[in-house]
This record gives C-alpha cells, structure tokens and sequence, in this order.
C-alpha cells in the first residue's frame, strides 16, 4: 500500500477551493492511482480529521505542441474533493461490563494547513 | 504602546518606540486591504487573494512600507504624549526589527526646541541705514505720475517725428515684385525703435500723415534671409494714421489731476518726499531689527540640533524646485547644467540657514523672555486696519475671516505681540550709522581686486576701497 504522504501530492488552492475550504471541503491532487479508500484514509492520518466523504476527478492532460508541428501532452492528474466533518463526535463504544469509553483519537474540525506551505 | 526616551545628544531626543505583534498585524491587515487589488497570485482573479495567500506567495515584506505608514503615526503620537515631548523637527526613523509575529521596533531621532541663553540685550547698538531720499528718486516719482496720465493724441498738423506711432500700408518690392514678408497693411511702426531694417524707419521722419512715397533701401549684408541679405529694395509706404504720447508738464495743473492733498508742485514734491522716507524708513527699520537681533544672537548661546538646519534647507530646496516647476523646468537639470549637485547646493545653503533660525530662536526666546502684552484693543485696531485694506467694515471683516476661525485670531494676535516686541527691541537699541558689513567687503574687495583686475593698474591704485556696496557688486 501506498503512504499517505505519496497519495496526497498537493493542496489545489484556487478561488473556488479556498470558498469550499470554508464548508469543510477540501480540494488536493492525488496519485492517479489511488483509490477513494485510500484517499479517505490518507487525509484522516494526515491531518487527523474524519472524512465523511470522497469526490474525485480525473484530469486529462492537455494537448502541447512542441516546435513545428510536434505534439506532446501534459500529465494526467487527479483531483479529489474531501468532505470532512466540520462538528466531529469522540466515537465511542461499549466497554465489557457495560461502561462507555470514548476512543483517544480527537478529531480535528479543519485542516489548518490548507493554504499554508507546501 | 512601550517607549523609551533618552537624550543623547544636545537638543536630540531619542525615542525608541515599541508596537506591539497585535497592532502591527493590524496594519498589516490594513496595508493588505489598500493594495490587495494588486497582488496577482495562480488560482484566484487579481485582487481576489485573500491575505494569508498573499503573504505566502509573496513574502511580508511587500506590506512593510504601507504598514508603517500605518503604524508609525499613532505610535509616535501616543509616544510623545506619554514623554509630554514636542519635536521641533520632522523626525528620523531608524527600524531596529520588523515582523508580523513579534511587531515593529523603531527608534525615532527629532530636534527639541533649542536652548537659548539670552545675553544682553538692552542697550544694543545696531546699525541702522540712513534714510535718505534723492531728488532722482522724487524725479522718477513724478515722470511715472507723468506716464500714468499721459495721452495718445494724433499727429495733424507737423512733420512726423521719432518717438510717433505710424500706422503705415506698405509693400516691399525686389526688381518690381513684391517679396515675402515684406508686405502688410495697418501696421503700427512706432519711429525710432529700430524694429525695422536700417532707413526704413528714418525715411518716415519728416513726412506728412496722408503721404505716399518710395524709400529706396539695401538690406545690411547679415540678415536673416540669404536672398534679401544686401540686396537693394524699394518699399511703397503710404502713411495712413499717426499718433504720439502726449506727456503733461509738471505744473500745479498735473499736481491737482493728480494728488488728493496737494495744490503746487512744491507741495507735491514735499508730499512724495514724505511717502518715500516713510517707506525708506520703514525698510530702515527692518534692516535695524535684524541687525538688532543679530547682536543679541551673539551675545547669546543657543544650542540647536543639525535637524532643524537639515529640514530648514529641504524646505528651501523644495521652494526652489517648485518655482523651476512653474516655469516647467526640472531642478535637477538646473543644476546639472550649472555643475551643482543637491549635496553641494544642500552644504551651501546650509550656514545661511542655521544663521537664520538662531535669529528666529532668538526672538522666540526674547518673546518668551521680555513677554509683551497683548491687549483686546490693539487686535481690534489690527482687525480695523486689516479690514480697512480689504475695503469691508469691521464687522463684515470680523464674519467672513474671523467666525470659527480661532487659529486666524490667535495669528493676529502673534503678530501684534511680534511688532511690539521689536518695538520694544528698537527702544531699547541705539542706532548706529557704521556699517558692519560694509567693513568686511572692502576687505574682501582688496583681495578681489589683486587677483582680478592686475591688467588695469591704474584703476587698482586710484581704487580706493571705500566704495558703497552697490558698486562693489557690480564690479564683482
């Protein structure tokens, strides 16, 4: 399995990503050959939030041409739109003997780093 | 916001003033959102970044310059009240350190009003120029109330003469054809200003108004035109119209025209002479003040920051350039072409300024020292006399400048206490007739006179150095 730092390649930070960023939609380029599963998991290790859904999109590389006449195309690319939960619950389960633990994962309600770095 | 302040040198304040992370963010934020429409960053229309992008593609420093802007006016308003400090100069901004996370440091270096310790300055001796009107200058009086009241009367019934205007038609023909420009209708010539070639206008003098007649001429050998340039020319003049000024005599006549107060020309004579040694007077005076005050200032010690000086000729310098601006030249190439750079202009100007404001603080401190008192009166005489000159009554004057207006008052009020102090000034003074400076020339002028003027010996010992000062400019 690929990690999640391979599947993640970048932040896609436009006008549009930075309005559903917002919403708790988060807009990055993935490897073309990941999976929605793997994305999902990939961002919830990464920046520790729950992901309650997964959009993608394949991007056809565009038509250059190089010089007279020689064509060439642009990479293929991926995008995947991820929604995660902005109001997130401590999941919890049942205990033997009928208590209630919560498990020690604390979500996050956004991703901070989104616009920042990379 | 913290400060500190210190006093380093004389009359220097030392400010170093602190703004905290959370202030210099906001003009940061305000920097951003007065130049946001520029920033141009992929993924977003221009303009349409929102901060934080715009500093990580850009870097914090691009909002730097605005954000001070921003920043250093409330900072060091509020660090000067917190020292109760007043500059008397633009202050000098150094940045120590500058960041969003940890806030803006600077230190601020401005003048503080400079320490005068007055000396004497009763029983000054000063030199006062004499006043002294001249018969010439009454003459010169008297020919402009001449010309003012001069007439254009037509020539009928003599010759004509040098000093008539002409109004002429004429053509100028070369072998019997009419050349360029040498032909016009209506013309006014006025004889004896040389406007046109040589004869031409002499060949007029002496004719009759309605005359028509040829003038046979040669163009001088240098003119402008090479085919006419000493060619021979004949001109068909026809003399249509002729007037001349016609300037009054100097009688009792012209004197009533003339003057309200006087009825014979002595009178008259009297009546300018008077007008002109209250104005020579008056200038006496002033040249007296400053002389006056220029003793005090030498008898004083006044310790003034370079500041001052510096702005003082920025603002001179600025004066200057706006004044090139007006006639649409640029100062810079002034100077260029007179070999003068801004440094060398700035160090030349710099002595004449420094003696300028010790003068300016002397009197500030000789007005905080002697105090003169301002009564409601002498304003309102002031106000009477102010709106005397602009043809209103006291009253209208009084609502049109001086409604709301305390600023104008408290200007009025200032001057009627700056000429009351030099009041004081000049009674307390005696007025001299040598002149300090006179002195220093002549002693200049033999140094000058060796270098320059060696080829004309008998001219450098006939000299003797007791020119006035006129002369001595112009042969300089």
């Amino acid at each position: 399995m690929r990690s999640p730092h391979d599947i993640i390649i970048r932040p896609i930070i436009t006008e549009q990503s930075m309005m559903e960023a917002a919403y708790g939609k988060y807009t990055f380029e993935v490897d073309r050959r990941a999976s929605k599963t793997e994305i999902r998991h990939a961002v919830e290790v990464l920046f520790e939030v729950k992901v309650t859904g997964v959009n993608t999109i394949n991007l056809r590389g565009k038509e250059r041409r190089i010089g007279a006449g020689r064509k060439g195309m642009t990479s293929a690319s991926k995008k995947a739109i991820i929604t995660i939960d902005t109001d997130p619950v401590a999941e919890s389960y049942q205990m033997p003997g009928g208590k209630k633990g919560t498990k020690s994962i604390k979500y996050k309600t956004s991703i901070e780093e989104f616009g920042f770095g990379q | 916001m913290p400060s500190q302040f210190e006093q380093k040198e004389d009359r220097v304040a030392y400010l170093n003033i602190e703004v905290p992370a959370e202030d210099f963010k906001k003009s940061l934020e305000n920097a951003y959102l007065k130049n946001k429409r520029h920033f141009q960053v992929p993924g977003f229309r221009k303009g349409k970044a929102p901060y934080q992008i715009v500093v990580n593609h850009y870097g914090e420093g691009v909002l730097y310059d605005d954000a001070i802007d921003d920043a250093f006016p409330v900072a060091y308003e509020s660090a000067l009240k917190e020292h109760d400090l007043r500059p008397y100069s633009e202050p000098r901004i150094n940045l120590s350190s500058i960041s969003g996370a940890d806030g803006l440091v600077f230190e601020a270096r401005f003048a503080l009003k400079p320490e005068v310790k007055l000396g004497e300055y009763k029983g000054i001796e000063a030199y006062r120029p004499p006043v002294e009107v001249s018969g010439e200058e009454i003459d010169a009086k008297i020919e402009e109330a001449q010309n003012k009241v001069a007439r254009k009367v037509p020539v009928s019934d003599r010759a004509l003469e040098n000093g008539d205007t002409v109004t002429i038609d004429y053509v100028g023909k070369k072998d019997d054809v009419a050349f360029e420009g040498g032909t016009a209708e209506d013309f006014d010539l006025e004889l004896g200003s040389n406007t046109f070639i040589p004869g031409f206008e002499d060949g007029i003098v002496g004719k009759n108004v309605g005359d028509e007649f040829d003038l046979l001429l040669t163009f001088p050998e240098e003119y402008q035109a090479e085919d006419l340039a000493g060619q021979e020319v004949v001109f068909e003049v026809k003399v249509k119209a002729a007037t001349f000024t016609e300037v009054p005599d100097v009688n009792d006549d012209f004197v009533k025209d003339v003057s309200e107060s006087s009825d014979t020309v002595e009178e008259y004579r009297e009546e300018i002479r008077q007008e002109l040694e209250k104005a020579a007077a008056e200038q006496a005076d002033r040249v007296w003040e400053r002389n006056i005050v220029e003793k005090i200032a030498e008898n004083s010690e006044i310790v003034l920051s370079d500041f001052l000086i510096e702005d003082d000729v920025e603002r001179e310098l600025q004066r200057q350039s706006q004044q090139f601006e007006m006639y649409g030249l640029r100062y810079e190439d002034f100077l260029a072409y007179s070999g003068q750079t801004l440094a060398s202009v700035r160090q030349q100007m710099a002595p004449n300024s420094r003696k300028n404001l010790v003068l300016a603080y002397t009197l500030d401190a000789l007005d905080e020292e002697v105090a003169p008192e301002v009564t409601e009166e002498e304003v309102e005489a002031l106000i009477a006399d102010m709106a005397e000159k602009s043809q209103l009554s006291v009253e209208e004057y009084k609502e049109k400048y001086l409604e709301d207006n305390e600023e104008y008052k408290e200007r009025l009020e200032y001057q009627v206490r700056s000429e009351k102090l030099l009041e004081l000034l000049r009674e307390w003074s005696v007025a001299t007739d040598v002149d300090p400076h006179a002195h220093d020339h002549e002693h200049d002028h033999v140094h000058d006179e060796n270098c320059d003027h060696d080829h004309e010996h008998v001219h450098d010992e006939t000299c003797d150095h007791d020119h006035d000062e006129e002369d001595e400019d112009d042969e300089e």
